[in-house]
């Protein structure tokens, strides 16, 4: 452990959003309500998963009393948007790919209204054959969904690749096929993982207003207010600073809270019917039309030679990518960067396939596509080792990528953490690889999970108040208590007690730009941003100590309310007698501070899995968990483990029993009977530890944490059982009837 | 969505003349937790709910040597799964009343409503089934008795004529030397609607070697829940050995007549039946042994 003293930083610092939201005073998109009347919104969805549209008919909606406005994309400029690719509209105009795509939008005086409303718009569908299958539609033969993909303006990463592949990425180095040919032996399989939904506790809400002005605002529960406005603003063909976007308090995102869902359509709804719109979804709705994790199909070649170093590998990797180019484009852009896994492996290539089908969009689910990879190589590290008859924790070892490895995109990876999270995982956890199935059915596993954190630009501004306290200012949302973690690190530059520092979560018109809150980055991002606006703040109140301190800044030190002379404590002046000067002199104390596109930075993690399996009906019980993970300093130790613990037991839900199951073309289980995530009888004790090694870039040596340590538990658990009832199911979730029927096969 | 009016009535008479005379827009509504949120989700077309929990005799929780235990209809399953008699003698009973939903599901839910929804694979049935429950309901024409085995008659439908309401369930003493059980099948472990569910009921010899009298029911693999008179008769009059518990499984399993859907194949469901069936002969087994100490 890295030896550090801070006053706030690294202590474990309760939520400072705790006394709120327990009261039940934090406000959610759901519970907005403005002055006056407000009307109720809800969306007609196409009931079919491809269909065209001849007419639709809005008469007879319209004559029911309390009916106030219907929407159709003739409310709408004729505009295509997407974040990677803009090959979506906010309302359908001629062609519907999804069940649940957005085709009318209703306004009335209650929800009853409005459902009924819903029900008497008439909508002429022409059906088209439904491509509900990644692979069919790379089928010569398949439908085309977007035929005129080729026109679509690439806004970012994607690249598109003729038929229904709206993103083909691909890295590579050295020479696979060269090196499979020379390897002592190879090895192949194929690795598929289901399509799984966030189930965030808070479906979608959002509340749409239209200003005397003509400009509109916006509340919504999403992670990314800013890309938001963005893709609002041109949907409605209006100037971005038209769109005022108020971010809500948000009850979970995972990543399912990035895109689009129904602000348009409430925003349109607003401006015809004179009235602020609020348009909640409800569960099914959000199983419908949420963007869920891409359900993968990876085909894996590893080389090696007898001396058990990886040679070569190959990745062959298709998502299913849904109905339009969410974030799934961005995971294939993705794939190649990361899903080298935690290894050194000299010829290598990677290549990724997004495709277009008639399902829900997919898009970001925490660390998008590193548990579905890590699912396959850690397999494959268990596999070949049984099948060669090595060690599987020293076969690892021998091949784990060292400090300053050189991605497949080029990028030199800093802080290489994947050994010290092994040792510490084997440590904690007492993991030998001798007695991985200690009784029968009973068995271990182990899986090291690799994921690159971050990238993405932030500004934000701290200001002193008048008795030197301090409110930091900032557009991005606190979805894991990462705004505790800044406030720890404005009071630690400032040398303030926790209950002397604000973090205001403010609207895309008074917030600097920020970062999403997504991709482990916050923390580095608007951290960093957060830490040069406070030194920025720091340095103001020192250039107004020179004088009456007479001494240089190089010299000074905050302490509890004053600026001293660092080794003359009798040398000091407070804090609030400069802020009486600055405010007679230069004025008040406003600090800003902001960070460009950065390096993304590596993170590991090891985790051990127990299990016991049920060789009868092939139910698998976990029966104890051990993680090991990579945090440079973790800032908030206790915040940290809560996302740990919080990406293990989703990790558990995607490995043994969630899936969005599609039965003729339709989602068979939208809601929380069917779709099963775990209950808290399914998680098993979790054990962790923290490695702590700060990271070269930073704040206070922190790295993202929120999705590292989902990667590595698919494959931990698939391992497990591998050891319990020698057999392995090479498909997630690993479900009691997949299990049964493999033991069968066996047996 | 028509608005609802909510009826409490303290007495039989009157929440039987109110869902007389509503029909097919009134519905009896005990714990709810079925009935509201089928409305919602898919509105019944109801105008009245009748709330029945404030009826004396749908409250009765009592058991006697003689008469065995009466169990009122609108009893939460709390009570139900914490009743020590039903813990010591009909645990099968207690075992499917504890699984239903959560804590709070359970202050709320009944055994009455849970039959009364129709759904085969209701937690309670299988055990009511095996432990000879009769079901004594009362309607405008008056009382009758209904066996548990016969009153569901098709998925979410069962022997309730309009009009009538299910007072109470009545379980014959148990004989001595007798025990049972009830397993269900889901893929995690709490919270959830079985995929494949099974109660025995199990009557041993002085001695505890032969069993002199066997039922096994299974669940959620047919349109309603099964007796499998099959493997009773295979048990009983045999030693309970492991050979004839495997031939009580088969014939559950041959008995089970499921649906492919997303919770379960029919070939899984099928093969679930006979697992449950031997675990729950076992346990039942078990506890005779244990109680014999």
């Amino acid at each position: 452990m890295a030896a550090h003293t801070y006053n706030q930083v690294g202590k474990p610092i309760p939520r400072i959003d705790n006394a709120s939201k327990l009261a039940g005073q934090a406000i959610f998109a759901e519970d907005l309500q403005p002055a006056g009347k407000m009307l109720h919104g809800l969306v007609l969805r196409s009931p079919h998963p491809h269909a065209r549209i001849r007419s639709i008919d809005t008469a007879r909606a319209e004559a029911l009393p309390g009916v106030r406005a219907i929407v159709t994309a003739q409310d709408l400029p004729d505009r295509l948007v997407g974040r990677y690719l803009a090959d979506e509209r906010a309302l359908a105009t001629d062609t519907v790919r999804f069940v649940g795509d957005r085709v009318a939008a209703v306004a009335a005086d209650t929800r009853e209204v409005a459902q009924e409303a819903l029900g008497l718009i008439d909508v002429d569908y022409e059906q088209l054959p439904a491509v509900m299958d990644a692979f069919d539609a790379l089928e010569d033969i398949a439908p085309l969904l977007h035929p005129r993909m080729a026109e679509y303006e690439v806004v970012a990463m994607a690249a598109p690749a003729g038929g229904n592949i709206c993103s083909l990425n691909e890295l590579s180095r050295g020479d696979p096929e060269k090196a499979f040919a020379q390897a002592d032996r190879v090895f192949e399989e194929v690795y598929t993982t289901g399509m799984v939904h966030q189930a965030y506790l808070e479906p979608h809400a959002c509340l749409g207003i239209h200003n005397p002005d003509g400009s509109f605002t916006v509340h919504s529960s999403t992670q990314a207010p800013f890309q938001l406005r963005g893709m609002i603003a041109d949907a409605l063909a209006v100037s971005h600073n038209r769109v005022r976007l108020v971010p809500t308090e948000i009850g979970g995102g995972f990543g399912g809270k990035i895109s689009m869902q129904d602000e348009v359509a409430a925003l349109a709804l607003a401006r015809k019917s004179g009235y602020p719109v609020r348009i909640v979804m409800t569960r099914r709705e959000d199983f419908l039309c949420g963007t869920p994790r891409a359900g993968f199909h990876i085909a894996i070649k590893t080389g090696v030679s007898n001396d058990a170093k990886l040679i070569a590998r190959t990745l062959d990797i298709l998502l299913d990518g849904g109905a339009y180019a969410h974030g799934g484009v961005l995971v294939s852009w993705a794939l190649p960067n990361f899903a080298e896994g935690p290894y050194n492996i000299p010829h290598l290539r990677i290549t990724a396939r997004c495709v277009y089908t008639n399902k829900p969009p997919s898009s970001a689910f925490r660390a998008p596509g590193g548990p579905q990879v890590n699912f396959a190589i850690e397999s494959e590290m268990e596999r070949i080792a049984a099948e060669m008859g090595w060690d599987a924790v020293d076969f690892r070892r021998n091949n784990l990528m060292p400090d300053g490895h050189v991605s497949t995109s080029g990028a030199t990876m800093d802080c290489v953490m994947a050994p010290e999270t092994l040792d510490a995982a084997l440590a904690l956890s007492g993991y030998k690889t001798d007695q991985t199935r200690p009784a029968p059915n009973r068995g271990r596993g182990l899986a090291v999970g690799n994921w690159n954190v971050g990238g993405m630009a932030s500004a934000a501004v701290v200001k002193l108040n008048d008795d030197g306290s301090a409110t930091l200012l900032t557009g991005v949302v606190d979805l894991t208590g990462v705004h505790t973690a800044l406030a720890q690190i404005v009071a630690e530059v400032l040398d303030l007690a926790m209950d002397q520092v604000t973090v205001k979560t403010l609207d895309t018109e008074s917030a600097p730009h920020a970062t999403i809150a997504a991709g482990s980055q916050v923390l580095k991002s608007m951290g960093d941003a957060a830490l040069r606006a406070t030194e920025h703040v720091r340095e103001q109140l020192f250039a107004l100590a020179v004088e009456p301190l007479d001494a240089p800044p190089s010299r000074m030190e905050l302490h509890q309310g004053d600026v001293r002379v660092k080794g003359a404590p009798g040398r000091s002046v407070p804090v609030t007698n400069l802020l009486g000067r600055a405010m007679a002199t230069s004025g008040p104390v406003v600090g800003q501070g902001a960070t460009g596109n950065y390096k993304r930075m590596p993170s590991f993690g090891t985790h051990v899995a127990d299990v016991e399996v049920d060789p009868d009906t092939g139910q698998v019980q976990l029966t104890g968990y051990w993680a090991s993970q990579d945090v440079g300093i973790a800032v908030n130790p206790v915040a940290v483990e809560g996302q740990i613990h919080g990406a293990i037991v989703q990790g558990i839900g995607m490995t043994l029993s969630e899936e969005m199951i599609f039965h003729d073309d339709r989602l068979a289980n939208a809601n929380f009977l069917d779709y099963k995530i775990p209950s808290v009888l399914d998680v098993p004790p979790i054990e962790t530890v923290l490695v702590e090694q700060p990271a070269v870039d930073g704040p206070f040596g922190a790295k993202g944490i929120g999705e590292p340590p989902i990667v590595p538990v698919p494959a931990a658990i698939a391992n497990a059982i591998f050891h319990a009832v020698g057999v392995r199911v090479t498909s997630l979730p690993i479900t009691p009837e997949k299990l049964r029927k493999a033991i069968r096969a066996k047996a | 969505m028509k608005p609802l009016e909510y009826h409490a009535p303290t007495s039989l008479d009157e929440a039987i003349s109110i869902l007389k005379a509503e029909g097919s827009q009134a519905a009896a509504l005990s714990g709810g937790t079925d009935l509201i949120i089928q409305n919602r989700a898919r509105p019944l077309d109801l105008a009245h709910m009748v709330d029945i929990k404030r009826i004396p005799e749908l409250n009765v929780l009592e058991y006697d040597a003689k008469n065995g235990l009466r169990l009122g209809a609108a009893v939460p399953c709390y009570k139900v799964a914490e009743y020590e008699p039903i813990v010591r003698l009909y645990p099968a009973l207690a075992e499917g009343a504890e699984l239903i939903g959560s804590i709070q599901i359970q202050s709320r839910a009944t055994v009455g409503g849970n039959i009364c929804n129709g759904s085969p694979a209701a937690d309670t049935i299988c055990a009511l089934i095996v432990l000879s429950a009769i079901c004594a309901i009362r309607g405008p024409d008056g009382n009758r008795d209904v066996p548990a085995v016969d009153f569901m008659v098709g998925p979410g439908e069962t022997a309730l004529k309009p009009g009538e309401i299910l007072v109470e369930m009545r379980l014959p003493p148990p004989p001595a030397q007798s025990s049972n059980a009830y397993l269900r099948f889901i893929p995690r472990n709490e919270m959830d609607i079985a995929v494949v569910c099974a109660a025995a009921n199990i009557t041993m010899d002085d001695k505890g070697v032969t069993c002199t009298a066997a039922t096994v029911a299974i669940g959620a693999v047919g349109p309603t829940p099964i007796l499998v008179q099959a493997a009773g008769a295979v048990l009983t009059g045999a030693k309970l050995d492991a050979a004839a518990i495997a031939k009580a499984a088969k014939a559950a399993s041959a008995a089970a007549r499921p649906i492919d859907d997303h919770r379960g194949t029919v070939e899984f469901r099928t093969h679930v039946a006979g697992v449950l069936t031997r675990r729950t002969v076992e346990l039942a087994a078990q506890r005779i042994k244990e109680d014999a100490k």
